[in-house]
């Protein structure tokens, strides 16, 4: 399947983070999300992606930060101990424009199922679409998209050249 | 390559907070098997899906996501029998429907970039005692789901912490 109208979906690029580390946190954990947030601030770690949701009055959910910020961040991360899981090598796949468009989200999650690669998280803007996947599995993960959406021609994914940091 | 920035702002910049109500969010667990068999209940869902405005997702402690999708509006009947389908293996479905939501959303120059940014608006927002029901975080953008009637004094909260352009 492509799409429901079984025609590839018109999108503009993909582009591709570089290594990624995903955080789990359960709403029983040791930090409220705000407190985790907070504490990954103090230790000037980058917050890639976030998605919350509201699970018995606190906030599961899951957040990105950069692979070689991890020394940083597992502080933080020793002293929540058990309440949180990490997912070592995880990379982002973000196609745009997303513009809201449910077909696109059905496409690339049922070409992902379809191929057999994790999506471990998602968060959308009104701009772009956002998957977490295997960091090893971005190559495979750009081939699933280009299978369900027409890209422009000669189109390469933008691929992570230089990286800000803030000091 | 590695670009290091320096920032320091009394208050973060932001390019304007907007703000959407009546909004509906429906909730549920998205197993990667049932995808896998190309008739998972988003392709089912189809045209019936409406006005989506935001998608998100983490891991659920079932396997696979809880996937969480912001609409206009409320969702049609159907729409909603096609999510609370049979998942398969026996699980449930964890259909959830929030209606009368709202919407608050902004970016700001570089927030994919920097630290604090997720600590300066949760923080904000739980210093007034508003509630979040759920959030989403990629690149520039932050999206935050809020109970109804809350929206005004969520836009107030973060502009102690954030600059509104015109206000």
């Amino acid at each position: 399947m492509v799409s429901p109208s079984d025609q590839k979906l018109a999108i503009s690029g993909i582009k591709l983070s570089g290594e990624l580390v995903q955080i789990n946190f359960l709403p029983e954990g040791e930090f409220t999300a705000p407190q985790l947030f907070h504490r990954l601030a103090e230790r000037r770690v980058n917050l890639v992606l976030v998605t919350l949701d509201a699970a018995g009055g606190r906030l599961a959910g899951a957040c990105c930060i950069a692979a070689d910020e991890l020394p940083r961040a597992q502080p933080v991360l020793d002293e929540a101990g058990g309440s949180l899981t990490l997912l070592p090598s995880v990379g982002a796949l973000t196609v745009f424009p997303h513009r809201a468009r449910y077909d696109l989200l059905e496409s690339i999650v049922s070409g992902f199922a379809r191929e057999n690669l994790k999506i471990h998280a998602i968060a959308s803007s009104l701009a772009t679409l956002t998957f977490i996947t295997g960091y090893d599995q971005l190559d495979e993960a750009v081939a699933a998209v280009a299978a369900v959406a027409e890209l422009p021609p000669n189109h390469a994914p933008i691929r992570p050249e230089f990286k800000v940091r803030q000091l | 390559m590695e670009t290091i920035a320096v920032y320091w702002e009394p208050k973060i910049k932001t390019y304007g907070i907007a703000e959407k109500t009546g909004l509906s969010m429906v909730s549920f667990y998205l197993l990667t098997e049932e995808l896998e068999r190309g008739e998972g209940r988003l392709r089912r869902a189809g045209s019936a899906a409406g006005e989506l405005l935001l998608v998100f997702a983490r891991p659920s402690a079932q396997g696979g996501l809880r996937l969480h999708l912001l609409f206009e509006g409320r969702p049609t009947w159907h729409l909603l029998e096609e999510f609370s389908g049979a998942t398969g293996g026996g699980h449930p479905s964890g259909l959830r429907v929030d209606a009368d939501v709202e919407l608050i959303y902004f970016q700001g120059p570089h927030f994919g970039d920097r630290y604090g940014i997720a600590d300066a608006a949760f923080g904000a927002l739980l210093g007034a005692d508003i509630p979040v029901l759920a959030a989403a975080c990629t690149g520039a953008s932050i999206y935050i789901v809020l109970p109804k009637d809350t929206a005004a004094a969520a836009r107030k909260a973060l502009s102690e912490k954030f600059i509104v352009p015109g206000t």
